[in-house]
């Protein structure tokens, strides 16, 4: 390489692995060495070392500085403002961009038509095109192609079009106001072979070191393991135990009940509860429901109380007051429920979703105590 | 053992568990009644109907209410709402469940049974009495064996044939 650094494409086998494997030291040694050395190809033009530490001061140049950047120092500014150049390369991106140019199409009588490249080999005499002529505001931009490089925007003319296009191995690679020289074949396919080397001894360090994502992926590949493994004994081509122990439906209690014997109240103990139901609501409101002209409504009916083992079928909230040809709705609605069943027991989600709908239908008939009722008949003008 | 309606109201009456309708619109109600029903009624219904039945303990009668001035207050459903199990609402249970007097058997003395609002008194579910005289004393005491933690088949004591009856056995029985 023109600075002195190691061309990678003509690496191969070890050289290029251990290139590839250098360590961080080794790269700040290498990118160090460099910019020495391109700092002596610039000053051994003009003589003795005037700052034998400048190349360590300014260990992030190539990084944070656009490497075209200063370029046009060969120009305007003098080339023995040295400190000037080192101030001005020692400027950060925010202050840079306080001399962005007028990106504004300017009349221009002469382009240099030069593309402009790395420093080594810019650095030096001023251009002899571009004697005279301020360069100050070219900083961090290329220099002008020629007037008849390519074609003008048809939308603000004089506007080079940005547009790239390669007509031969002996012509140049242009874009806006950058060409270049373009490739010929050999250069191509030597260049597509240094890759090729490059990516298959990127790949086969991979390999060698892919041992060392076993930590990291062990616990993803115990979790996959786990779930196949239960997916395999509770599945389908489990046996019959397997896939009870896996079926938590059935294992609710108050199916594990259901399915063992279906223990629905008798009679006995309806009419018991119901007893106990009328005594309950007349003591909690201190008014008989029918002396409120009303019957005890159980929200959740008694027919599938044993569904519910937790839950006392006369709790108050259970027990509402209904006229009676309000009682009628639910009545209705439980008995359109328990056919929709066709036999089976319902589920506790199904009670209770039935519960909620048939609570909606009733509630607005719900007789409470101490509220005034009407003695007219409900399909006469009277409230239900 | 068969208990005429009268006896029984005399007894539950001078209990004071029985409670009558102030006017008397028996023979309106029989005759309302039988037009509903379309059949003949039993004895033992009219003889109920006649003794003006309003309540009984916490019960309510399921008798229609006339009024000389609107009519009758009550829907014909007070009566027919059995009539698909061939029986009569005498009594709700103050749950919804109706008590109702056999209509099939033709005898003097047809039984009551208990019709669940749950199963939309689909059936008979049982026995509440060998008839309708029995019923009403078994009725009246029916609230009191529960809270004073009377033994099981008390009702034996009262109304010895309960389980007897044809279409349904005795709660005690029952599913």
């Amino acid at each position: 390489m023109p600075d002195g650094s190691i061309d990678v494409g003509s690496l191969e086998g070890d050289a290029l692995t251990r290139w590839y494997l250098r360590s961080p030291a080794d790269i700040e040694q290498e990118r160090q060495a460099a910019a020495a050395k391109r700092y002596q190809d610039f000053y051994g033009a003009f003589g003795p070392d005037p700052d034998p530490g400048f190349a360590r001061e300014m260990p992030s140049m190539d990084h944070d500085v656009d490497p075209g950047f200063a370029v046009s120092y060969g120009g305007a500014a003098s080339n023995s403002d040295l400190s000037t150049t080192a101030r001005s390369q020692d400027t950060s991106p925010l202050e840079v961009s306080g001399f962005e140019p007028d990106l504004t199409l300017q009349p221009v009588a002469q382009l240099d038509g030069q593309l402009i490249g790395p420093p080594t080999a810019r650095f030096g005499p001023p251009h002899p095109a571009s004697q005279g002529r301020p360069q100050a505001s070219a900083f961090g931009r290329a220099a002008r192609a020629p007037a008849t490089a390519g074609p003008t925007s048809a939308m603000q003319p004089g506007r080079q079009r940005m547009s790239a296009f390669r007509s031969g191995a002996d012509q140049a690679i242009a874009y806006g106001a950058l060409h270049a020289p373009a490739p010929s074949d050999q250069e191509l396919a030597e260049l597509r072979r240094q890759q090729a080397a490059f990516a298959n001894t990127a790949r086969q360090i991979d390999i060698h070191n892919s041992w060392a994502a076993v930590p990291a992926l062990a616990p993803a590949v115990v979790a996959l393991g786990l779930g196949a493994a239960g997916e395999w004994a509770t599945g389908e081509v489990a046996p019959a135990a397997g896939r009870v122990v896996a079926n938590f439906v059935d294992r609710e209690a108050w199916q594990r009940g259901a399915q063992k014997a279906v223990q629905a109240l008798s009679d006995a103990e309806k009419t018991a509860l119901r007893a106990a139901a009328r005594a309950r609501f007349a003591r909690a409101n201190g008014i008989s429901a029918s002396e409120m002209q009303a019957e005890v409504h159980h929200s959740d009916p008694l027919e599938w109380a044993h569904l519910k083992p937790d839950a006392d079928p006369n709790r108050l909230a259970n027990l509402w007051g209904l006229r009676k040809e309000a009682h009628g709705i639910p009545n209705r609605e439980w008995a359109a429920f328990s056919k929709s069943l066709e036999g089976r027991l319902p589920s506790q989600a199904e009670l209770m979703d039935a519960k909620l709908r048939i609570d909606r239908l009733v509630a607005p008939y719900i007789r409470r105590a101490g509220l005034p009722r009407s003695n007219r008949p409900p399909g006469k003008g009277g409230p239900l | 053992m068969r208990v005429p309606v009268s006896e029984a109201t005399k007894q539950l009456e001078a209990r004071g568990l029985l409670k009558r309708e102030r006017h008397d619109h028996s023979e309106r109600i029989i005759e309302h009644v039988g037009h509903l029903l379309g059949r003949e009624l039993p004895p033992d219904l009219v003889s109920f109907y006649r003794e003006r039945i309003a309540r009984l303990g916490e019960f309510y009668s399921q008798t229609p209410e006339w009024n000389d001035r609107v009519g009758w207050r009550s829907p014909d459903s007070l009566v027919t709402q059995l009539l698909h199990a061939d029986a009569v609402p005498i009594f709700d249970d103050g749950c919804g469940n109706l008590y109702g007097l056999d209509l099939t058997s033709g005898a003097d003395a047809p039984a009551v049974y208990f019709f669940d609002h749950e199963r939309s008194y689909e059936k008979p579910e049982w026995a509440a009495g060998s008839s309708l005289g029995a019923f009403l004393l078994l009725l009246a005491d029916s609230d009191r064996s529960y809270a004073e933690h009377w033994p099981p088949r008390w009702e034996l004591t009262i109304d010895p044939d309960i389980e007897k009856c044809p279409r349904a056995p005795a709660i005690w029985n029952a599913g």
